[in-house]
């Protein structure tokens, strides 16, 4: 020791109620060379604890037999006065067992009377001291730690280099209960079983190479539920440096994944209203165009229609004036006079489809404007031998469409086919609700158009078919004619497409689709 | 016997002319054409038709003045007017109806024997 530097004053507290022995160790410390004592006494176990209220000691010296206690009680008290303070116990020789006793108690040291000298006496107050402050400081740093661990939402783990578990934060609760039954079970157990293996390989290259690594994988529960869980690993190594132990920090990640899950559908439900907007939107802008498409051909109609008038009265003139002449020219002006009414009823076309927008697009029954339509037909239909046969399957998604220009469309298909099957034959009419796919055995049900893989279409399937008694008679090749065109937009502004296939001798089948609206979708 | 006289205005010179020859090959009646409606009026003055075939349309002035105008003079208030017309769109003849309202109407293109019924059947043949 450095003479030249005196350490702090040591308070010390005497608790004895020998006078003759507590100025004997008065004594003692006073002459200490080595630290400096500043000595308080009491006498009694009140006293003592009346001093330890009113002021601060470095260490107390505690006999453990006063006037108003004796025993270990006398230590037991005097340590709940002042629980931070070292306590060195002073006992006879007789008494040896019950020192011990305090030591064990949480007392720093004991002294037995007429056996120590003032060196000893020295040492043992300044080791009591850095004792109790290292044993403080650990306190402090454990309770600091248990803190953390208690009350930090990570899952902290501790597993040996068997996969054993050695300490699981309380947090461990909430995944895999009471944490204190844990140490010794095997940490993979409630790994689900497709990642057990790839955890476990994880698990054995940190303990090879003491690097720990980061990953995420899943808790299956006692009660089935599944826990997502992202976990880094380190290695504790031995005084060898091996890895020894692992440490292993996990957060639950299941609500996060949930909330990715649930932000990755809405995204989706996101992109799919932009699209079924974007679908609508070309709709309009088709509407539009059809409008003024519509404007236009109602204008051509209108200057058509002059010189086609004086086509007609000319023909008409010279019809008369070649009365009981030239046959050939009979013969070309009844061609004249075919082909002016044939130019005459596109123009009718022409205007009635003018006419027929703009009109108003509102939900509707599919079934409703096919079963109307067939209404319209059907005095038509009774003239010929025509079968009729309907599936019109209930509960179809509502399209949203002109009503007016829809029956319009159909009513122009059911005329037709009544004229194709004039000589007998089976209407059938079919509607249904389905999806589309790629792979559908009919061809007709294939997404093209504006339709895509997957969308919801109302179907109307019109099939004509030939009665064996009167084959042959073949379907007129511009059966649908020029009005085809006409039905063709009407049907793409209904969000659809029209399908028309020849069955060679037996008929034609005509398939129109029509997309649902997904957020009609049940 | 005295040959009816029929009055043509229409804005297209073809068309007026062959009604004239197709309606004059009858042997029935007279008529006269007239290419623009500023003509109507002095024409029917002077021709005094039994009746007037009328274009709705024209350029120059709607059809429907152009018979307020005939109507209005004290000698022609009961000539027949018929008239022609090239929009068949049921809304546009009803909008019209004002001026079509009490008068018969033939939609174009008209062919002859139709429109000798009509005529018939207005101031017989």
């Amino acid at each position: 020791l450095n003479p030249g530097v005196r350490e702090p004053e040591i308070k010390v507290l005497l608790v004895e109620d020998e006078p003759a022995f507590a100025e004997l160790l008065q004594e003692v410390l006073r002459h200490d060379r080595a630290s400096c004592f500043a000595l308080t006494c009491a006498e009694s176990l009140r006293d003592t604890q009346r001093r330890l209220r009113e002021d601060r000691f470095d260490v107390v010296l505690l006999d453990l037999s006063l006037p108003d206690q004796c025993g270990l009680r006398t230590y037991t008290e005097a340590h709940a006065g002042a629980p931070a303070v070292p306590i060195v116990v002073l006992t006879g020789s007789d008494d040896e067992t019950l020192a011990l006793q305090a030591v064990r108690d949480g007392a720093q040291d004991y002294l037995v009377k007429g056996q120590f000298d003032g060196r000893t006496l020295s040492r043992v107050i300044r080791y009591a001291i850095e004792r109790k402050r290292a044993a403080e400081a650990l306190r402090e740093s454990e309770e600091f730690f248990r803190l953390i661990s208690e009350n930090v939402t990570d899952l902290i783990a501790v597993i040996d280099c068997e996969g054993k578990r050695l300490y699981n934060s309380p947090s461990y609760k909430s995944i895999l209960g009471d944490p204190s039954k844990l140490p010794g079970t095997n940490s993979f157990e409630e790994i689900h079983p497709e990642d057990r293996p790839r955890v476990e390989r994880i698990f054995r290259d940190t303990i090879a190479t003491g690097v720990g690594q980061r990953t995420e994988y899943r808790f299956r529960l006692r009660d089935g539920q599944v826990r997502h869980v992202e976990s880094q690993g380190s290695a504790i190594r031995d005084e060898n440096g091996r890895p020894a132990k692992i440490v292993v920090v996990s957060r639950d990640i299941t609500e996060q994944k949930a909330a990715v899950e649930a932000l990755r559908t809405a995204l989706a439900d996101v992109k799919k209203s932009h699209e079924d907007l974007e679908a609508t939107q070309q709709q309009l802008i088709q509407s539009e165009r059809l409008q003024a498409v519509s404007t236009f051909a109602a204008g051509v109609a209108h200057e058509v229609k002059n010189p086609l008038q004086t086509i007609i009265l000319g023909v008409d003139y010279l019809a008369h004036t070649l009365v009981g002449g030239d046959r050939t020219a009979d013969l070309v002006l009844a061609d004249m006079n075919n082909a002016v009414t044939r130019a005459n009823a596109i123009i009718h076309g022409l205007l009635e489809f003018a006419a027929s927008r703009p009109r108003a697009v509102v939900e509707a029954d599919l079934n409703q404007i096919v079963a109307q339509s067939l209404h319209t037909v059907d005095s038509e239909m009774q003239m010929h031998p025509i079968t009729l046969q309907q599936d019109l399957r209930g509960g179809l998604p509502p399209l949203r469409v002109d009503i007016k220009a829809l029956k319009h469309v159909f009513i122009h298909l059911f005329m037709n086919s009544v004229r194709t099957l004039a000589g007998g034959g089976t209407l059938s009419v079919k509607t249904y609700a389905q999806r589309l796919t790629a792979a559908d055995g009919q061809a007709a049900l294939k997404p093209r158009g504006s339709l895509r893989l997957g969308d919801e279409v109302v179907v109307a399937e019109v099939e004509e078919t030939f009665s064996n008694s009167a084959p042959g008679k073949s379907p007129p090749t511009n059966g649908i004619g020029a009005g085809l065109t006409v039905l063709k937009k009407i049907i793409e502004l209904a969000g659809g497409v029209i399908d028309i296939r020849s069955r060679p001798g037996q008929g034609n089948t005509i398939t129109l689709l029509f997309r649902v609206q997904s957020k009609q979708l049940p | 016997m005295n040959k009816k006289r029929i009055l043509i205005i229409d804005d297209e010179s073809s068309i007026t002319r062959l009604l004239k020859l197709n309606l004059e090959k009858t042997g029935r009646y007279e008529a006269r054409e007239v290419n623009t409606s500023s003509q109507a009026l002095p024409a029917a003055r002077e021709f005094r038709p039994s009746l007037v075939l009328l274009d709705i349309m024209m350029p120059d002035m709607d059809g429907g003045d152009v018979a307020a105008q005939i109507q209005s003079e004290p000698g022609l208030k009961s000539t027949p007017i018929i008239f022609l017309t090239a929009t068949v769109k049921p809304e546009e003849l009803e909008r019209r109806g004002e001026i079509i309202g009490g008068f018969t109407y033939i939609a174009k293109p008209l062919n002859v024997k139709g429109v000798l019924s009509v005529i018939e059947k207005t101031i017989g043949a």
